[in-house]
């Protein structure tokens, strides 16, 4: 198999504001090619696994200064074991707030497998590297099929890494084909570069297998013809528009909504990756403060997933139709989360039901405007993000000329029951057609 | 919230002081009037002898012969007390005369661990043997983000690293015997403060104390936690609004007491380099005045009422960066804001030795460290002052490690000659005035660069500050990594180095974290279920009229714990939106 890519959780523990230290371990691991999903701080022990679980990562890492790290070491190990997550590697860090034995014991009996100190952070990478890079698919895929129709997230979860795989080991079979490299740089493609590949050679043979045996798995997953399943809202725009605030304030009221029963909600989130080294710091997580937390939603109800591009460009990541297919078939309400690069993002139309561009004040003049794939689509929905902000006024009538006045929606994500907000969550929930 | 008069006000400082000194070279008349007041001014000095036979002048003035050098002086740094205030708010501070101290030393120890009763006996431990009484709080991580310690979810961080707070029954056993009115309490919390505030006046009230007596400060600063340190309950617009309710209402009601308490350290400690630190803590700074402007306040009573807070490093700027501040921070007040009462063009300051400059290799080294820092730290005269102990890279302190920082600081007050010798005797030093000078275009440079987004508020909704300082503390990381930075039995001579084994790490047993638990749960149980309601009630209604809610809080502290009070308001505000 080509070189696996590692996905890893970060975050720091509960009641712990110290995020200087995986700031720092984040943009480490990123420019070491691993995909890092960034948690933030203040995680409980609750939010910290549902995390790991519903990211599907290849390790989790724990980041503590304030103290009290022994016993969360232990309840996030105990409780991965308790829900059998399949890949139990915790790495940490803390500077010197964890002491010599207590990293001594951390890593000889609870089952830890790295503790971090002042100034190793530059082994962080190394390690990593060296002792994760196995295949993100645990077992047969094909056991994951009913897990999935219930809505297990164990098995939500490791589906998604199969969509994932397959969309990896395509785009390497495409390369194969046009006689490139391996797209990852670790071990394993290494290795499989020092031997020969011919296009049909043997390890050729063996990922197109396995693309088949995944391709299969995920067939098993389409709806049934004439079945429309749950609604897929697509939210796009540049990068800090105030996209994940926005999705967040929707999965708040979604859950405020008698209408919307027991309904459930899930999150893909597409960041980009990093050209340089294939990494990616995927940080929408951190925004999502509401859908994650138990004190203002049903978390049970909720899936959160990060997704990083890959090269795939137009805001989307290659396995996001499979995400989707996969998050239908567990009965979610999904929430396409796209990049913006100040290009296009209408990568997304095709895939989802509604699809919403976000704006924001300073999106440009009416020349900008008009460049924006998606504002000129047929029907398009506009939240002009921000609204609270100068120039807002003036954007909104620009952008008048472009879109109806019943699917424009000025709001301000930051203001707690923004009314723009609310009249965007019945339009998309009522109206949207 | 633009911060253009700021620099155009300085701008035209340095002019006004560049004309003084072109004036001085050509204008006879000007020059004997500057000699005149030069010679007034020195020779109202006095001295005192040394042993050594040395006569000492009580304050340092540098020997200056021209006219125009006065004129410079004097407009550059100002003679000590005096406008810009660049070495000094105080003319004498740290001297020691005839035995008799000008003002109270500056030692403030953080203190806090665990329950309410057992930080009440560190801090009698602590004030034993004070001339004066001053408490600084430290609260655990559940307090510090409005969580009561009955919390099951956090129930492990109980009392770890600070006292645990979640009753209004908590404060009164915290202060227990300091509600009196020599004694000044400071409390290092922000998310919650406005209800931890209210905690200590109403306990204060019962105890018989008047809040137009009360003396402290509660650091209450939400820019910077949307910078650095990361506790805001609410959004950052809704958190300055609550700050300033509190702020606005101290200035009425308990004129004695400091609710703001701007900071510089924590947007150090995360990475900042010393220049973002001074730039990006004078704006938020600044942003607290408009905010009180805006409400009517009046500019001389808003200056008086915002002391600040800083880092003392290694780095060389420390050597003048609370100079350079308070100077960029004078002339704003004076000539941007009319502020014509010196006391509000006075910054105060309290400096706190640099955390994250110490490490746990060779452990003892960090006293060493601590102490050049806080030679630093004086050498630009703050109000109060905080020493790290050596063991800060691993626990809260240990006492033993407590006092020995703290005695580093009678050490330099009492042991050592300078401080209590000679007022300024390094001040105008020429190094220093090259770094002051720095700092001070540096400052501005970077108050530009925030206009250019569109100004304070808007930088920070972008993200500029939480950038600059992510992008140093990365930098300083790899600095420290490849050597280029120094770090002794770090990255230099660190060969057969001893690892830290002999500090112990305090911890809170898990009995100790149970009764607190069981204290606040009996606490609750008891209270009368209609007022809890009406409390509320009362504080959601404060709020969404937009009414003050620190007078909201002040009415329903008592039954309303910190936990409640904090989920009533985000339900009426929204939480605060995390970032990177
Ligand atoms: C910076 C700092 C702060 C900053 C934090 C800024 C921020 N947003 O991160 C500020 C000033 C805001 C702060 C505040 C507080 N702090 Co503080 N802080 C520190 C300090 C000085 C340095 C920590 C740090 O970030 N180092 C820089 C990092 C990059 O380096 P490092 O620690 O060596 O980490 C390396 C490895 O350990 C590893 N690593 C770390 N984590 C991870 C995770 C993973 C997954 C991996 C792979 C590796 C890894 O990689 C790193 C890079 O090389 C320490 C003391 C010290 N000298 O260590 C106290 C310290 C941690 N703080 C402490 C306390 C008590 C607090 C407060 C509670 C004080 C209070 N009562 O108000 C608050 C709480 C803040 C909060 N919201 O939680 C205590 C904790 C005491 C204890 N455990 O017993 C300490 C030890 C200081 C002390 N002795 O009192 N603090
Ligand atoms: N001023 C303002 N800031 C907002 C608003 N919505 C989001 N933000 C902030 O903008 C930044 C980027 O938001 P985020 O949701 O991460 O943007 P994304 O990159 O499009 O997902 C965050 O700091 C948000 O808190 C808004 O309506 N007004
Ligand atoms: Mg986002």
């Amino acid at each position: 198999m080509p070189g696996n890519k590692i996905r890893g959780f970060i975050g720091v523990k509960s009641n712990d504001g110290h995020d200087a230290a995986i700031l720092v371990v984040a943009d480490i691991m990123k420019k070491g090619g691993i995909e890092v999903i960034l948690g933030g701080y203040d995680l409980t022990v609750d939010k910290f696994v549902r995390a790991v679980v519903q990211e599907g990562v290849h390790f989790a890492g724990i980041s503590s200064y304030n103290g009290g790290h022994m016993p969360f070491f232990r309840a996030v190990r105990d409780e991965l074991r308790r829900r059998d997550y399949p890949f139990l590697h915790i790495v940490g860090g803390g500077g010197a707030t964890i002491t010599p034995p207590e990293i001594e014991a951390l890593e000889r009996e609870e089952g830890i497998d790295k503790i971090f100190r002042s100034g190793e952070g530059h082994l962080v990478a190394p390690f990593i590297r060296e002792h994760y890079d196995f295949p993100a698919v645990n077992g047969h895929p094909e056991d994951l099929l009913e897990g999935v129709l219930d809505g297990n997230e164990l098995a939500i979860s490791q589906a998604l890494n199969v969509a994932e795989e397959k969309a990896r080991l395509e785009s390497a079979l495409e390369k194969i084909k046009a006689g490139l490299d391996w797209p990852e740089d670790s071990r394993a493609a290494r290795e499989a570069l020092d031997r020969p590949l011919e296009k049909d050679g043997p390890a050729a043979k063996e990922v197109l297998a396995q693309v088949r045996r995944y391709s299969d798995f995920l067939s098993k997953l389409d709806a049934p013809a004439g079945e429309s399943g749950t609604t897929v809202y697509g939210i796009a725009g540049r990068g800090g528009a105030g996209k994940s605030a926005l999705i967040d304030e929707l999965v708040l009221r979604f859950f405020k909504d008698a209408r919307a029963g027991r309904k459930k909600c899930a999150i893909l989130a597409v960041d980009p990756s990093s050209h340089s080294s294939g990494g990616a710091l995927l940080a929408d997580r951190i925004a999502y403060m509401y859908a994650t937390d138990k004190n203002w939603v049903d978390v049970g109800r909720t899936y959160v997933r990060s997704v990083a591009s890959r090269g795939h460009g137009q805001g989307i990541a290659r396995a996001l139709p499979d995400m989707v297919k996969i998050l239908k078939a567990a009965g979610y309400e999904i929430f396409v989360e796209t990049y913006g690069t100040g290009q296009p993002d209408s990568g997304i139309v095709g895939l989802v039901d509604k699809p919403v561009f976000v704006a924001t004040p300073d999106i440009g003049g009416a020349a900008q405007i008009a460049k924006e794939e998606m504002l000129n689509l047929p029907g398009a929905t506009v939240a002009l993000n921000k609204s609270e902000l100068p120039g807002a006024r003036h954007v909104s009538s620009l952008l008048r000329g472009r879109v109806a006045e019943e699917r424009l929606f000025l709001t301000t994500a930051i203001e707690h029951d923004n009314a723009g907000v609310n009249r965007l969550y019945r339009f998309l929930t009522e109206h949207y057609s | 919230m633009t911060l253009s008069k700021i620099v155009k006000a300085n701008e035209d400082y340095d002019r006004q002081v560049e004309a003084s000194v072109e004036r001085a070279l050509r204008d006879e008349a000007y020059r004997q009037e500057l000699q005149k007041a030069w010679r007034e001014k020195t020779g109202a000095i006095g001295s005192r002898p040394l042993p050594t036979g040395i006569e000492l002048p009580l304050v340092a003035v540098p020997h200056i012969d021209h006219p125009a050098q006065v004129a410079r002086y004097l407009g550059e740094w100002g003679f000590p007390g005096e406008f810009p205030y660049g070495l000094s708010i105080y003319p004498r501070a740290f001297l020691i005369v005839d035995g008799k101290r000008e003002h109270e030393e500056p030692t403030r120890i953080f203190a806090g661990l665990g329950t309410p009763e057992m930080t009440n006996r560190r801090f009698r431990y602590i004030v034993q043997g004070q001339r004066s009484k001053r408490l600084s709080t430290a609260f655990d991580t559940n307090t510090l983000l409005g969580r009561g310690a009955d919390d099951p979810d956090y129930f492990c961080d109980v009392g770890e690293g600070g006292v645990s707070v979640s009753t209004y029954r908590d404060a009164l056993d915290l202060y227990d015997g300091f509600f009196q009115d020599d004694v000044s309490v400071s409390m290092t919390i922000n998310g919650p403060s406005l209800w931890m505030t209210a905690a200590r006046l109403q306990a204060a009230r019962e105890r018989g104390q008047d809040w137009r007596k009360i003396r402290g400060t509660s650091q209450t600063d939400p820019c910077k936690e949307d910078d650095a340190q990361n506790e805001l309950l609410f959004p950052l617009d809704k958190s300055i609004k609550l700050a300033m309710d509190m702020f606005e209402w101290c200035a009425r009601e308990a004129p004695l007491y400091y609710p703001i308490n701007v900071s510089g350290y924590h947007i150090e400690q995360k990475g900042a380099t010393p220049m973002q630190q001074a730039a990006f803590t004078l704006a938020n700074g600044f942003v607290y005045v408009e905010e009180a402007l805006a409400r009517g306040m009046n500019v001389n009573d808003v200056g008086r009422r915002l002391p600040f807070f800083f880092t003392s490093g290694m780095d060389i700027e420390y050597v003048a960066l609370l100079s350079a501040v308070r100077r960029v921070w004078a002339v704003a007040l004076r000539d941007a804001y009319g502020a014509d009462d010196p006391a509000a063009q006075k910054l105060k300051a309290h400096v706190q030795t640099s955390g994250r400059s110490l490490y746990e290799r060779e452990i003892l080294d960090n006293i060493s460290r601590t102490a050049l820092e806080l030679f630093y730290a004086l050498l630009n005269y703050p109000q109060a002052l905080h020493s790290n102990s050596y063991d800060e890279p691993i626990t809260t302190p240990t006492e033993g490690a407590v006092r020995i920082a703290s005695d580093a600081q009678s050490i330099l007050f009492e042991e050592m000659g300078g401080f209590k010798d000679m007022m300024g005797y390094l001040g105008d030093a020429s190094g220093r005035t090259r770094i002051y000078r720095g700092l001070i275009d540096g400052i501005l440079d970077y108050f530009r660069q925030i206009d250019e987004i569109g100004g304070v508020r808007q930088a920070k909704a972008e993200g500029f500050f939480r950038d600059e300082i992510a992008r140093s503390s990365a930098l300083y990381g790899e600095q420290v990594h490849d050597g280029t930075r120094a770090i002794v039995a770090v990255n230099r001579y660190a060969e057969g180095r001893q690892e830290n084994k002999a500090v112990p790490r305090v911890e809170i047993p898990d009995d100790v974290k149970r009764k607190r638990r069981d204290d606040v749960l009996r606490f609750k149980a008891r209270r009368d279920p209609g007022k809890v309601r009406d409390g509320v009630r009362r504080l959601r209604s404060a709020a969404e009229k937009g009414e003050n809610v620190f007078e909201a809080t002040l009415a329903v502290v008592k039954d309303v714990t910190i936990d409640e009070w904090t989920r009533a308001l985000q339900e009426v505000y929204g939480v605060y939106r995390r970032r990177i």
